[in-house]
């Protein structure tokens, strides 16, 4: 046959890469609002084909995944006014107690439960320097230094375990798992803010429409070849 | 294929929940005592795409594997109990809290709720009441209203009332107005009407005298204004709207990929 049935491969499995990176640009675009989210990128490599014989064997590669990226780039602070709302400028995350693990997170949308202890948004304690919940009179006003320290009425409370990692794999619900070697975090603790989302909306566009042109592209190309097949056979027709 | 619609539609959910909680705030901009909400997000689990084993174009064997995310949800919707501002309105039982207590309001079907709407009133039976009906707790009662010159209240909670007697002016104690704090408000469950119930996550209200350590004190003659900013909210307003249309280009530009792959075969 004059056409090799493996190029039609080739680009269907470009069309997978392809629907990957439009299911990496809408997430991303999904989480445009939540705050603590660090945008994920997905990089793909070319893959040889070792077991292809014969002139083939270093002319096709097949497109692969090769890893997902958390991109842990800051995210614009904003104003909330609230005493228990804290973002991270610089680098880090905040250590939460998530049952029998500990995770790490940029949301600081933290809260008292009824027992006075600092939790965040889903109930799981925040943790001090020591590795301890921080327990909060809740009749007095909070103050946190640039440093993380809580201080009530003078008195210092606790500091807030920050950590950085060389690399972090996200869990959901704006936690992340470490996933490397531990560095060394250097940062500015803000009270009464949020960090957002890194996602940059025009990026993640452009993502979408790049996603869907190769797409097309792919899908054009293997409609062709089909043609080119299809000619072929009719050459024998009489 | 069908994750990137779902992801797309997940964060048009999460946007109109959003504008929801806005829209809200925004109506509630003249209402008394308002405390204004926050839509919260999170993104959902991740899946882990695995390919063990594959060898790249350089030769080299390297463990492939991707984790894609699933889409956002909103995680909490939470009250920010900031101080409104104070405008003042020269009625005796206008009375707002300056500081982090809640009035206690008594149900009419039993039970309590809590509110910083201070926009009391007398009802025919002399109680002191919301604009509702309900009744404040502890009761206060005010009698015989033909001597009643004026009511009083003190930044302590302290209820007086000042009679016209036959000429001679007297001063009545009614009683005292007794203030609740939480340790976790936002877990304060909002009922509406200014109303707000008490929750486990909120814990079990705790009592005290006006003017006491972290209660916050009375002003007679005030009311506390929402404390929803108005810009703000526009501009949150804005926010949700443009992020709704995003999520929605990724429903298109899915859909218009599925298109593609059916198109393929001709």
């Amino acid at each position: 046959m004059a056409v090799d049935m493996q190029s039609i491969y080739i680009l269907a499995s470009g069309g997978s890469r392809a629907m990957e990176q439009l299911d990496s640009a809408t997430q991303n675009i999904a989480n445009v609002n939540t705050d603590g989210f660090k945008k994920l990128l997905i990089k793909e490599m070319s893959q040889r084909l070792d077991e292809n014989g014969g002139d083939a064997n270093h002319l096709f590669v097949f497109p692969r995944f090769k890893e997902s990226l958390v991109d842990v780039t800051q995210g614009a602070l904003h104003a909330t006014h609230n005493p228990l709302d804290f973002a991270i400028e610089g680098d880090g995350f905040f250590v939460v107690q998530k049952g029998k693990e500990r995770v790490l997170t940029r949301n600081g949308h933290f809260h008292l439960n009824q027992e006075g202890m600092l939790v965040d948004s889903r109930g799981n304690f925040v943790l001090d320097e020591q590795n301890q919940p921080i327990e909060i009179d809740p009749k007095n006003s909070i103050n946190v230094t640039k440093e993380g320290v809580i201080y009530q009425q003078g008195e210092e409370v606790a500091k807030l375990q920050i950590k950085n990692y060389s690399k972090v794999t996200p869990l959901g619900s704006t936690y992340y798992k470490s996933d490397g070697k531990e560095t060394k975090a250097s940062f500015t603790i803000h009270q009464g803010f949020l960090e957002g989302s890194n996602v940059n909306p025009m990026l993640q566009m452009s993502e979408l429409i790049i996603a869907q042109r190769r797409f097309e592209m792919y899908s054009n190309i293997i409609k062709n070849l089909d043609q080119l097949n299809q000619k072929t056979n009719e050459i024998g027709k009489a | 294929m069908i994750r990137a619609l779902w992801t797309a539609a997940s964060g048009m959910a999460a946007q109109q929940t959003n504008l929801d909680v806005v829209s809200n705030n925004i109506a509630n901009v003249n209402t008394v005592g308002f405390k204004q909400s926050r839509a919260n997000f999170e993104d959902l689990i991740y899946q882990n795409i695995k390919d063990p084993g594959v060898v790249s174009a350089d030769g080299n064997r390297v463990p492939s594997g991707i984790q894609i995310g699933l889409g956002v949800k909103v995680s909490d919707v939470s009250k920010i109990f900031s101080q409104g501002s104070l405008k003042h309105t020269q009625r005796d039982l206008d009375i707002a809290i300056e500081g982090r207590g809640f009035f206690k309001i008594e149900l009419p079907g039993g039970g309590e709720a809590y509110t910083r709407a201070g926009n009391f009133q007398i009802d025919n039976e002399g109680y002191i009441v919301t604009t509702e009906g309900y009744k404040l707790l502890p009761n206060i009662q005010v009698n015989s209203p033909e001597t009643l010159v004026s009511i009083s209240i003190s930044p302590n909670g302290k209820v007086n009332a000042v009679r016209n007697e036959g000429g001679t002016q007297t001063v009545e104690e009614l009683g005292d107005i007794k203030l609740y704090r939480f340790v976790n408000p936002a877990g304060l469950k909002a009922i509406g009407q200014n109303l707000f119930i008490a929750t486990e996550a909120s814990s079990e209200a705790i009592e005290g005298d006006p003017n006491t350590d972290g209660f916050g004190k009375l002003a007679q003659g005030f009311l506390e204004s929402s404390n929803v900013n108005i810009v703000e909210e526009m501009v949150n307003l804005i926010i949700a709207q443009r992020a709704y249309e995003m999520n929605s280009k990724g429903v298109t530009t899915s859909d218009e990929m599925l298109r593609t792959v059916a198109n393929l075969k001709s």
